[in-house]
């Protein structure tokens, strides 16, 4: 069998974890590779609907941080669907995270059957100054920064890198090589986030090629607040994107 | 207070006096407009996220609560407002909090599912299913070791009930005597799940007796009978004699949350309920037949619940959100 579980909110996965990360994601390891669990369990994640602290959180992360589990993010509806068959079919227990906000975005969706495989960025938007690592929901943020930044001269590269676990860092690598900048738009909490681990991944591995400190944008440290004029702020927008590009290329902004 | 006094106003809580039951009405009447007004507000659009309606179940938070102090426990869940206003929440800082306001009973961070005063040993509505019964666990152990004689309310679902969280709950506290009363308020769906496709059918009172506690079920839309079985389960709590669980089976007035379609449910199945089974007009039916109360008495407290809803709409749409630097604040009390 190969079932799939819709779980709502990933708030709520704190009473399955267990299951989750000490059951699901060893069996293989543990039992000398004798387990497959070609599980699929899919969830909502982010803020921007007034759902409150407990039905709001970005918490892929955690699941990222586990070895022996896969985590899937995609950022628009065509990759939705190549992703989610991918998973499907992938041996490996899959957590498919879904932004509950995209679910109003409408794409092209092609009626048969295709896969996109775990663990291959999408390069979004083609440029030469600087890099934005965009997840999810952010990847349309980081667009529309671009083409603010665009009509001001600085060409934005998108990577999306679709899968966070596994993570195409091979693309990442190639963008940083190229444009020497990185920015990484993450909707979850700073600290031990998407956002932090890429840069570490690309200060070790690519340092060379930096010409700035890489920068981060996230949600702040802080639980998502329910009042609307506390959650638009709590949200990484295109404007915090953008100042945080200008950050990279030296015409910051103070914030 | 002395000891003695802090016994003799418990002691009176449980008396149905009629100040007794005049509150019980105002807290059932003022939970009935409060949520109904929210369900046209919220069909304009105004309120921001969640709303999730207490209509139709008012008799069990007014029952339970008729017997509890203002320093013993409520644990709510998702459907909070009507144990909040039962538990002696500010109605209108509710309200603000409903609307996300400043002023609001959490400030505008909570809204809704968060809705909590702990001063007033109300520990919150809640977003998670099952959240509410290992909460009430924790305050009971505080009470029994302290050695007051508080006791620890959850409120849980018909769904809430199959979470491990309430069975891991309703184990520690029998196996520790905790002062705690689990309250299932059964009103037939999780969401839009009926309770036949998720549980056996048999009555989750039943539970209780693999707990080695004592389990009843109420008609949780008669005021008396709630009052009655909370009582026995409070006083013995208070008494030390462990825990208890209630099922109290009742309905609910709208959907799920606000914008639920309820296609799920049948054509005439809530005009029915309403005019067969509402808990305020059998309250009412009851103490007027019994010449216990006037109905002009009744009418005086409908009409100051009136003005008290509308009062706390017209604050909560006035009222200024919070300002950008509380996005910041109260995450720890030191960092
Ligand atoms: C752990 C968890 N799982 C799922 C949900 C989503 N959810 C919110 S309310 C609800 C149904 C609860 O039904 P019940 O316990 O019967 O309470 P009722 O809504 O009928 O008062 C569900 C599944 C949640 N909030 N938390
Ligand atoms: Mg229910």
């Amino acid at each position: 069998m190969r079932p799939i579980a819709e779980l709502m909110f990933v708030d709520f996965m704190g009473v399955c974890f267990d299951q989750i990360y000490n059951q699901a994601a060893k069996f293989r390891y543990m039992f000398g590779g004798k387990a497959v669990t070609p599980m699929v369990i899919r969830t909502m994640y982010g803020a921007g609907i007034r759902a409150a602290a407990q039905h709001s959180q970005a918490l892929y992360p955690i699941f990222t941080h586990i070895p022996g589990l896969k985590v899937v993010i995609p950022s628009n509806p065509y990759d939705a669907k190549g992703l989610m068959i991918a998973a499907i079919r992938d041996d490996d227990p899959v957590i498919f995270f879904e932004n509950k906000v995209l679910y109003a975005v409408e794409g092209d969706v092609p009626e048969e059957p295709y896969t996109i495989p775990l663990g291959e960025a999408e390069i979004v938007r083609e440029g030469e100054d600087v890099t934005i690592v965009a997840i999810g929901r952010m990847v349309s943020m980081a667009e529309q920064a671009a083409a603010s930044l665009a009509d001001d001269g600085i060409e934005v590269e998108i990577v999306d890198p679709r899968t966070t676990s596994p993570l195409d860092t091979d693309t990442i690598y190639e963008s940083i090589e190229n444009t020497g900048r990185l920015v990484v738009v993450d909707e979850s909490n700073p600290r031990c986030s998407l956002a932090s681990d890429i840069v570490s991944l690309v200060t070790q591995n690519c340092f060379e090629h930096l010409k700035s400190a890489p920068q981060m944008v996230t949600a702040p440290h802080t639980p998502p607040p329910f009042s609307g004029s506390l959650e638009d702020l709590y949200v990484p927008d295109p404007e915090k994107v953008a100042n945080a590009v200008r950050q990279t290329v030296g015409q910051g902004v103070a914030s | 207070m002395t000891e003695a006094e802090v016994a003799g106003a418990r002691e009176r809580h449980g008396e149905l006096d009629k100040a007794a039951l005049l509150d019980a009405y105002r807290t059932m009447r003022t939970i009935r407009d409060f949520e109904e007004r929210l369900h046209t507000e919220f069909a304009t659009g105004e309120i921001p996220g969640f709303v999730h309606l207490y209509a139709g179940e008012e008799a069990i938070a007014a029952g339970f609560m008729a017997h509890l102090d203002g320093d013993d426990y409520v644990a709510s869940t998702h459907r909070g407002h009507g144990h909040s206003i039962a538990k002696g929440c500010d109605v209108k800082g509710m309200m603000l909090e409903i609307y996300g306001k400043d002023g609001g009973i959490c400030r505008g961070k909570g809204g809704s599912m968060h809705i909590a005063d702990l001063d007033k040993g109300m520990l919150g509505a809640n977003g998670i299913v099952g959240g509410g019964p290992p909460l009430v666990c924790g305050v009971g152990l505080s009470a029994k070791v302290r050695g007051t004689d508080q006791v620890a309310i959850s409120f849980t679902g018909d769904g809430g009930a199959n979470q491990g969280t309430v069975f891991e709950s309703m184990n520690l506290a029998s196996a520790w005597d905790l002062p705690v009363i689990f309250v299932i308020e059964n009103n037939g769906y999780a969401e839009a799940t009926a309770q036949a496709f998720s549980s056996k059918g048999i009555d989750i009172a039943k539970r209780a007796d693999g707990f080695s506690m004592p389990g009843v079920v109420v008609d949780g839309h008669d005021f008396f009978a709630v009052h009655e079985a909370a009582g026995e389960a409070i006083r013995r709590a208070r008494e030390g004699g462990g825990p208890s669980l209630i099922e109290c089976k009742v309905n609910r007035y709208y959907g799920h949350f606000e914008g639920d379609a309820q296609t799920y449910r049948a054509d005439n199945e809530v005009e029915n309920i309403r005019k067969e089974k509402d808990c305020l007009m059998l309250f009412r039916q009851r103490v007027t037949s019994a010449g216990l109360i006037e109905e002009s008495e009744l009418d005086k407290i409908d009409e100051e619940v009136k003005n008290l809803i509308d009062e706390a709409v017209k604050e909560a749409k006035e009222a200024p959100e919070p300002t950008p630097d509380k996005l910041l604040t109260d995450v720890y009390v030191s960092y």
